[in-house]
């Protein structure tokens, strides 16, 4: 049966038999027909005789002095050391994931802080100038009607000082005061008596210089006492301060935009910089522990 | 202490307990890095890669022949090393003295011996440098199990351990080694004993 096979399939099962039989690894039956075949084959027996030389002189290769020590450094082998006992102490990571929380809630702060600050500056000025504009225009259109219907022409306000009152008999004069102090009037509250009164007072005494130039452009004048009038209404009496339905709609409008930004953005920079100041913290103790 | 308590106390960290397995190991790792490789140097960097490994990796050792596992981590190293010098072929001038490095121990050899004559002596070196670098013109995997075997000692089943292999796989590789270097022994016949000589 083997004599059928090739000849290289007949040397690799040859030198499989040799090497097994060199090393004992085969069976009682396969050892004794395979030392059967070594005498009758001489070229086999050869290769079975260079094949267990090559094996002992293999074997007796003189071992190679080590060049050096292979032991690990202290040192360096520490790291790892301290590596697996940071994983089972609770207190690194204690540290490690307070750090990250508070990572985690400096971002959110900035990103709140930001969003916060992105939004708003870019849209509130436009419609606050809008509000101040168009209400000026509309006091100028509303006022003088409003003056002339409900305070007569020669008396004087309750409210109004006596530094207030004409101090010249120049018609132009009269009719802008007459126009502009009731729309004054009407406008301190019992918290803030005095800032509206002091800005009519300036504005009255403006208004003179600018009627006396040109008389035509006392409406322009005019304006500037509900535009400053608008920046000083408290927000808490809106239903106090208006005369007109569009004075009162824009003040209400533009007034909500500028509040959540003033108010929330503190508080948010103080959380930044305490979450920041925290992670920092926790991260370099964490660190110095590892 | 024994292996099994210093096994025990590396996986716990102790660098001393893993360096005294290192005592222990290092030397039949490196001879087999040194019969792997061909070269100190890349024997000597193969072996303290493979210590390196073992100790980052000695808690993944779940129990077994610590020998077996150690000299897994060498062979391991040796390979990827035979694969870096295949992708950047280099002559290694250690490699080129590799004969010298033989000769040096058949000196030492020849001297512990006094029933053996010079000629002889010069011979058996001669065979045994032979020997040597026909292994390094094996595959990688036949010249690892002809070192762990036939240079080292190891049994099929340390061999199959260690390669992660079959017995079968180890006995085809091992047989496969020893004819190819038999084929380049008697190529040259002057290098064989008179009785081996046709």
């Amino acid at each position: 049966m083997g004599n059928r096979q090739s000849p290289i399939i007949n040397r690799q099962s040859d030198d499989e038999l040799i090497s097994a039989y060199l090393d004992g690894r085969l069976a009682e039956a396969e050892r004794a027909a395979f030392e059967a075949r070594l005498r009758a084959e001489p070229d086999v027996q050869r290769r079975l005789d260079v094949t267990r030389l090559l094996v002992a002189t293999a074997r007796a290769l003189p071992a190679q002095p080590l060049p050096r020590d292979f032991t690990l450094p202290i040192a360096a082998s520490a790291a790892p050391q301290t590596r697996a006992g940071a994983r089972v102490n609770p207190l690194n990571w204690f540290l490690r994931l307070g750090s990250a929380l508070a990572a985690a809630v400096f971002v959110i702060a900035i990103g709140l802080d930001l969003a916060g600050l992105s939004a708003p500056p870019a849209q509130p000025p436009a419609p606050a100038m809008q509000s101040q504009e168009a209400m000026a225009a509309d006091v100028v259109m509303t006022v003088p009607a409003e003056s002339g219907a409900a305070a007569p022409p020669g008396a004087a306000p309750a409210g109004a000082s006596p530094e207030a009152q004409p101090a010249s008999g120049e018609q132009p004069m009269q009719a802008m005061r007459q126009a502009a102090e009731p729309a004054v009037e009407t406008q301190p509250t019992p918290e803030q008596p005095a800032q509206p009164m002091a800005l009519p007072k300036a504005a009255a005494d403006t208004a003179p210089a600018a009627t006396l130039e040109a008389g035509s452009m006392q409406p322009a004048v005019v304006t500037e006492t509900p535009a400053t009038r608008v920046d000083a209404l408290p927000a808490s009496q809106p239903t106090e301060a208006p005369q007109s339905p569009d004075a009162t709609m824009r003040p209400s409008e533009s007034a909500p935009t500028a509040p959540p930004q003033s108010d929330t953005t503190p508080w948010l920079r103080i959380v930044a910089g305490v979450a920041f100041a925290l992670a920092v913290s926790l991260g370099v103790l964490g660190w110095r522990r590892s | 202490m024994d292996e099994a308590a210093l096994i025990k106390a590396a996986q716990r960290g102790d660098a001393h307990a893993f360096n005294t397995l290192v005592l222990s190991y290092q030397s039949q790792a490196y001879n087999v890095a040194y019969r792997i490789l061909g070269d100190a140097a890349s024997a000597a960097d193969a072996t303290q890669e493979a210590f390196l490994s073992a100790y980052k990796g000695i808690r993944l050792f779940r129990g077994g022949s610590f020998k077996s596992w150690i000299l897994r981590t060498v062979t391991n190293a040796c390979f990827d090393a035979l694969r870096y010098r295949k992708r950047r072929p280099a002559t290694s001038l250690d490699a080129l003295g590799a004969d010298d490095d033989a000769q040096d121990g058949d000196f030492e050899s020849f001297i512990a011996s006094a029933d053996e004559s010079p000629a002889d002596a010069a011979e058996r070196g001669e065979l045994r440098s032979a020997i040597a670098c026909a292994a390094l013109k094996l595959p990688p995997d036949q010249r690892v199990t002809f070192v762990l075997s036939d240079i080292q000692g190891l049994t099929y089943e340390e061999i199959a351990d260690i390669m992660q292999t079959t017995l079968g796989t180890v006995k085809s590789r091992l047989s496969r080694a020893r004819a190819k270097l038999r084929d380049a022994l008697l190529a040259r016949p002057e290098l064989l004993p008179d009785a081996f000589r046709p």
